[in-house]
């Protein structure tokens, strides 16, 4: 167990797949998968910054899937997912979300 | 989810459902048009994070850049089993919701409940609707309390408070051996009883046994600490033993003893 203190960061998010496959991080495992979608951010009176756009976000799910529900996260699916999270920006520049979901449900 | 499936048993309080399918909400996705139709309404992404402060700017009801501060947090990624830190931009809504809110110092410690609402454009970094904030002691400040005398004394109380509560065998009938020896001593000898002579070899031992007493009940009869009542000269010692000779057994108190 890691000795350093770590935080607690939890997203909830519902949204549709885009696109799904096994999980490269967890190479061998039949129910690890990774679900790519882009997150879908409503535009809300009340929250606009000058400083702050509003556009679709990347965002990689990783999660194990419960046996014998594998097949079914299809592209297109209303899922709902939710999990430890965490933002990184990739070499293009883009900033990027990473969901280790506890349970991914549709 | 949903459920569909015939009620067999329409009468009944009980309703037993046949389901012939556990099926998601909003349903069956091979009708895209009517699964669409059926999807809940857009919402934000809710997140709940603990980070630090660590800058800021905007204005509360002031200009078009709302109050922010950067948040970082440190997770554990498990996907690389790593760690991972991170910043995320925090927006307070303008309004009289934060008015009376004071300004977060830096470095605090702060838990949030919030929304994503955007990437911010300086730095792109999730930008987050705040809903409520939750202050959290900096670890650093967290130190040991001192023992002092009243938290010292107040697990004393506590610890006495079961250490001197009743025994459920002695302390009542060692308090009637005291009283029985105390009396013993004021009365003549017609007065003390065997069992008064039983309770004084037992304070002078210091062992805490049982009143043999005629109403005694068998569980007091079979209890093994009257074996530490045999004065010492009774029990065979290391040398009566090496000498081979038998020690000379006291006799036992009898009821003769006191008749004659």
């Amino acid at each position: 167990m890691p000795s350093q203190v770590y935080s607690p960061a939890i997203l909830h998010l519902r949204d549709f797949i885009n696109s799904v496959g096994p999980d490269p991080s967890r190479p061998g495992q039949g129910l690890a998968l990774q679900i790519e979608a882009s997150l879908h951010l409503p535009f809300q009176t009340d929250l606009y910054s000058d400083d702050v756009e509003l556009t679709g976000l990347p965002t990689t799910v990783h999660f194990f899937a419960s046996p014998g529900n594998s097949q079914s996260y299809d592209p297109n699916k209303f899922i709902y997912a939710w999990g430890s999270f965490l933002t990184f920006v990739d070499p293009e520049g883009s900033l990027r979300l990473i969901l280790n979901a506890h349970e991914v449900d549709w | 989810m949903k459920l569909t499936g015939e009620i067999p048993f329409p009468k009944c309080h009980t309703c037993f459902l046949a389901a012939e399918g556990l099926l998601s909400h909003p349903g069956d996705d091979s009708d895209p048009h009517a699964y669409n139709m059926h999807c809940p309404e857009a919402a934000l992404p809710s997140v709940s994070l603990l980070g630090v402060v660590r800058g800021g700017g905007g204005q509360l009801n002031t200009g078009s850049t709302l109050l922010h501060y950067d948040l970082e947090t440190t997770v554990y990624d498990i996907s690389s089993k790593s760690s991972v830190t991170f910043t995320v931009c925090i927006y307070f809504r303008n309004g009289k919701r934060w008015t009376n809110f004071p300004s977060l110092a830096m470095q605090s410690r702060i838990f949030i409940d919030g929304r994503i609402f955007g990437i911010t454009t300086t730095t792109p970094r999730l930008a987050i609707g705040v809903d409520d904030v939750y202050f959290i002691p900096n670890l650093a400040s967290i130190t040991t309390p001192p023992v002092t005398p009243t938290s010292s004394a107040g697990k004393q109380t506590q610890a006495d408070r079961w250490n001197t509560r009743a025994n459920p065998l002695t302390p009542m009938k060692r308090s009637r051996m005291l009283m029985s020896v105390s009396d013993s001593q004021g009365l003549g000898e017609g007065h003390q009883t065997p069992q008064t002579s039983l309770t004084s070899a037992t304070i002078s031992s210091d062992v805490h046994v049982p009143i043999q007493s005629e109403h005694s009940n068998e569980a007091f009869g079979r209890d093994t600490t009257v074996e530490h009542l045999t004065p010492p000269e009774d029990k065979f010692s290391a040398d009566t033993i090496l000498s081979g000779s038998q020690p000379q057994r006291r006799r036992k108190f009898s009821k003769s003893n006191l008749t004659s």
